[in-house]
């Protein structure tokens, strides 16, 4: 069977001033339906272009230098603004961070519900429509009457989850969307999703910079870094025994992973800067268990057991047995 | 336990004006009791708007409290003219959340930091040296003005600046929340290297609980202005008392908790989403009481404890 989202090669290039930056490299995944991959990684390592180039709603000055996304069996890659637009929203659903930013102050919450749907229906089943997608995110139905300013933070986000869910798309693009919420009602948002992925069999990119919440969450896992997949698998296998160097060390720096006191075995130094990337692995410079052809050349994805692994430990290299 | 510092029935009232020009009352802190002990971290947890920070600036002076009293080392802080409370200040500092703000971006590093310490131009450049270094920053970042380091190595030098006058207590404000996780763990463990160096004591303020289970000997957890449970942090953990508190560790375990929501004016301050709600959590705020040594909760019913 054909999978929901199918992102193939995907660069991504920043054209500005002098030479082209490259920003994405290699980006390869999969989602079938009812399956919610996680892509995590630190803030500038690229998950949210990604998603953005999925959708095709990149900033000007990005340019998809190869690659191709296919959803549902259709490639997006040749289709034109105009043909966008009805993916987007009737195919893809897409929720961000900020709730409050992507609500219009001046309509109430049913209206702006009403107003996404794609459909021709009449105005009578338009709002029985949006009233049955109120109670599926658990707001109430006199909601539909109110402005955003009267909402909390996680009742604007529920809200945002109808509008992205009216159309019944098949796939569902949330883009950190509980960063900015307080945590328990953080944990609410997440498992409200978890429950309308499984009731409607959509697709879920879930982008994060918490490993720890995609590993309660994602069935399958891919950890970026500069740009670039490094990792990616079923979560179980990803998080519990990480083979690149970078989940680990990643993971390793969990702080409910240490006892009181215990010294977090950090990552030396930071995430580099997109126009000057090391040579050969982007993370050579900060790997403790680099070696000499990683400052040289960049390796390709390796399988290892059920995940794809980019790192010379793994393949084509000469007698280094991975311990673990 | 030696005491360090105490709030004694701190309250803290801001008067705001509404669109329509009314004056509305803000009770960021409602009669707060709280001790730190001396070269111990205490982790004070809630969510945003819960006033965590307020008491921080509130401890520190930063912002007068409206009653109450403030002691450091058992002397009044609030009884202080703004004079003899200047020679205290050395005493105590402060990290803030976020270093891009809290830096002044026209000076550079070395500036930045010898401002704070006491001495002659010479002692004071040996120190600001020495701190630097003591941070995990170079010699060479001497010279750097704060836009050119990174959010992490910023966060260092605001570390390193209120150390400068030699602080007994350190308070940070939520001092990673900006960060990404591998730099959160550098600064998490500078700030383990720093507190048993200099024998500090922390008031670490953060929403996030796991941040503070490894970080703090003991745990305060605000909700609306009030002290619900404070007590040493694997109690807290295991056995939280106050329904709040619970929900704060059950989302830390990614475990959500029904929250139930009907319209409360009066009475406890989490009367509104409690679970256990009785009558007598609708008439009035439960004080703050021992259940247990060194355990504290503000609840008529506290859970796990039912004699």
């Amino acid at each position: 069977m054909e999978k929901t989202l199918v992102v193939k090669n995907l660069a991504l290039a920043f054209h500005q001033e002098r030479r082209p930056v490259t920003i994405l490299a290699g980006v390869e995944f999969e989602i079938s339906s009812g399956e919610t991959l996680a892509l995590v990684g630190e803030s500038g390592s690229g998950k949210t272009l990604t998603a953005l180039s999925i959708v095709k709603l990149l900033p000007p000055q990005a340019r998809l230098e190869t690659g191709e996304v296919r959803l549902n069996g259709q490639s997006l890659t040749s289709l034109s603004e105009r043909e966008m637009e009805n993916i987007r929203g009737r195919q893809v659903g897409l929720v961000f961070q900020e709730p409050s930013a992507y609500l219009n102050p001046v309509f109430t919450i049913g209206n702006q519900i009403e107003e996404a749907i794609k459909s021709s229906l009449s105005r009578k089943e338009k709002k029985e429509r949006v009233a049955q997608m109120l109670a599926e995110v658990g707001l109430d139905e006199k909601h539909y009457w109110h402005y955003p300013h009267q909402l909390s933070g996680g009742m604007q986000q529920r809200a945002l989850i109808a509008m992205a869910l009216i159309n019944h798309p098949s796939l569902l693009i949330a883009d950190e969307p509980t960063t900015s919420l307080d945590v328990t009602t953080a944990v609410q948002i997440i498992s409200l999703i978890k429950t309308l992925i499984k009731k409607h069999h959509l697709a879920l990119l879930f982008i994060s910079h918490d490993i720890a919440l995609a590993h309660y969450f994602a069935d399958r896992m891919a950890v970026m870094y500069a740009g670039r997949l490094v990792e990616i698998g079923p979560t179980r296998t990803v998080f519990n025994s990480p083979r690149h160097p970078y989940t680990e060390s990643l993971i390793a720096c969990l702080p409910e992973k240490y006892k009181p006191g215990e010294k977090i075995r950090a990552i030396p130094g930071t995430v580099p800067d997109f126009a000057n990337l090391p040579s050969g692995c982007p993370f050579h410079p900060r790997c403790h268990r680099r070696m000499e052809r990683c400052f040289r050349e960049e390796p390709e994805m390796f399988p290892v057991a059920s995940a794809l692994v980019r790192c010379f430990l793994y393949g084509n290299s000469v007698a280094t047995e991975p311990g673990n | 336990m030696e005491t360090l510092w105490q709030l004694n029935q701190v309250t803290k009232v801001y008067q705001l004006q509404d669109p329509f020009g009314r004056t509305v009352r803000v009770e960021a802190l409602a009669s707060i009791n709280l001790t730190g002990h001396r070269g111990q971290t205490l982790g004070l947890v809630g969510e945003s708007g819960s006033g965590k920070s307020t008491l921080g600036k509130v401890l520190l002076r930063l912002v007068p409290p409206t009653s109450g009293q403030i002691f450091f080392r058992g002397t009044d802080l609030t009884g202080l003219s703004e004079t003899r409370l200047r020679l205290w200040r050395k005493n105590f500092q402060i990290v803030f959340q976020d270093p891009y703000r809290s830096l002044n971006p026209r000076l550079t590093a070395g500036d930045l930091l010898m401002e704070g310490i006491p001495g002659s131009y010479r002692e004071r450049v040996v120190r600001a040296r020495d701190l630097l270094l003591k941070v995990g920053l170079s010699r060479e970042d001497f010279y750097r003005l704060p836009h050119q380091f990174s959010g992490g190595q910023r966060q260092r030098l605001a570390i390193a600046r209120a150390l400068g006058p030699g602080p007994e207590l350190l308070v940070c404000d939520e001092p990673t929340s900006n960060l990404d996780l591998s730099i959160q763990a550098q600064i998490l463990d500078l700030l383990l290297e720093l507190k048993q160096d200099y024998a500090l004591t922390y008031l670490f303020i953060s929403h996030n609980l796991k941040v503070v289970e490894f970080l703090a000997d003991r745990i305060a957890v605000m909700y609306r202005g009030h002290l619900v449970e404070v007590g040493p942090t694997a109690l807290i953990m295991k056995k939280a008392c106050h329904p709040y508190s619970r929900a704060l560790v059950a989302s830390a375990r990614y475990q959500p908790t029904r929250m139930f929501a009907r319209p409360v004016r009066a009475g406890c301050c989490y009367a509104s989403f409690c679970p256990r709600g009785q009558s007598q959590c609708y008439q009035q705020q439960p004080p703050l009481q021992e259940i247990a040594p060194d355990h504290q909760v503000a609840c008529f019913l506290p859970e796990g404890n039912a004699s």
